[in-house]
């Protein structure tokens, strides 16, 4: 945000925690899902009014690995770029971003040491704690994402405007000591 | 000898001695936001 620094986290939520290793059709997922008229259409304009040129991309991948992928990027000081990378991946290339191989080359781009982010998720050191982040986050009544937690005080749900986040931020700062 | 002189890196020591650059810290410090997502 231009007028804060942020000191910006990333946790794992399990929208789908039934989904298997490799992942679903997204028209099996979807089955006798019924959207509102324009629904979609509305949510792609939104997105491209954001630079974002969303698809609809057939696979809906188990995520596990691409979060354990994410907290391999923590550590190494690249979770921003690994990140948007990520959903780039997903919504705009249709990758299957539930695929270590496709995990490592996506963090090779972000300059993650590729080899290294392999071993991580063949041997699973990070899945414990994307598991302690997915608890925390049913613990916490979270329901829908993207939530934003400010300062574990306060939680801003779903894509909103810039000045929506600018207003938050400035309440959070202002309320400061107050306990 | 006054301690800040020990390891002294320039004004930016004699600030961070005068208390100054706690001030503005604490003025703006940084905002932490943890985002909650999957990526699907």
């Amino acid at each position: 945000m231009e007028e804060f620094a942020v000191e910006f986290d990333a946790w794992a939520y399990d929208l789908r925690p039934r989904l298997p290793p490799e992942g679903l059709p997204r028209e099996q997922v979807s089955a006798g899902r019924v959207y509102p008229p324009g629904y979609i259409d509305n949510l792609i304009q939104t997105a491209r009014g954001a630079g974002i040129d969303m698809k609809r991309p057939p696979l809906i991948p188990n995520t596990r690995k691409a979060h354990e992928a994410t907290e391999f990027a923590k550590d190494a000081g690249r979770l921003l770029p690994f990140h948007r990378t990520v959903y780039r991946a997903y919504w705009e290339a249709e990758e299957n971003i539930g695929e270590a191989e496709v995990l490592c080359r996506l963090g090779a781009e972000c300059g993650l040491d590729a080899a290294q982010l392999r071993n991580a998720l063949t041997d699973g050191r990070h899945a414990e704690r994307v598991e302690e982040q997915i608890t925390w986050a049913r613990s916490a009544g979270i329901t829908g994402v993207p939530t934003f937690i400010f300062e574990e005080k306060f939680a801003l749900v779903g894509a909103q405007e810039y000045e929506v986040f600018q207003d938050v931020a400035r309440r959070v700062v202002e309320r400061r000591g107050e306990g | 000898m006054e301690s800040w002189v020990v390891g002294y890196d320039g004004d930016a020591d004699v600030e961070r001695h005068s208390g100054a650059t706690e001030e503005a810290v604490a003025q703006n410090p940084e905002l932490r936001i943890r985002a909650v997502s999957d990526y699907i």
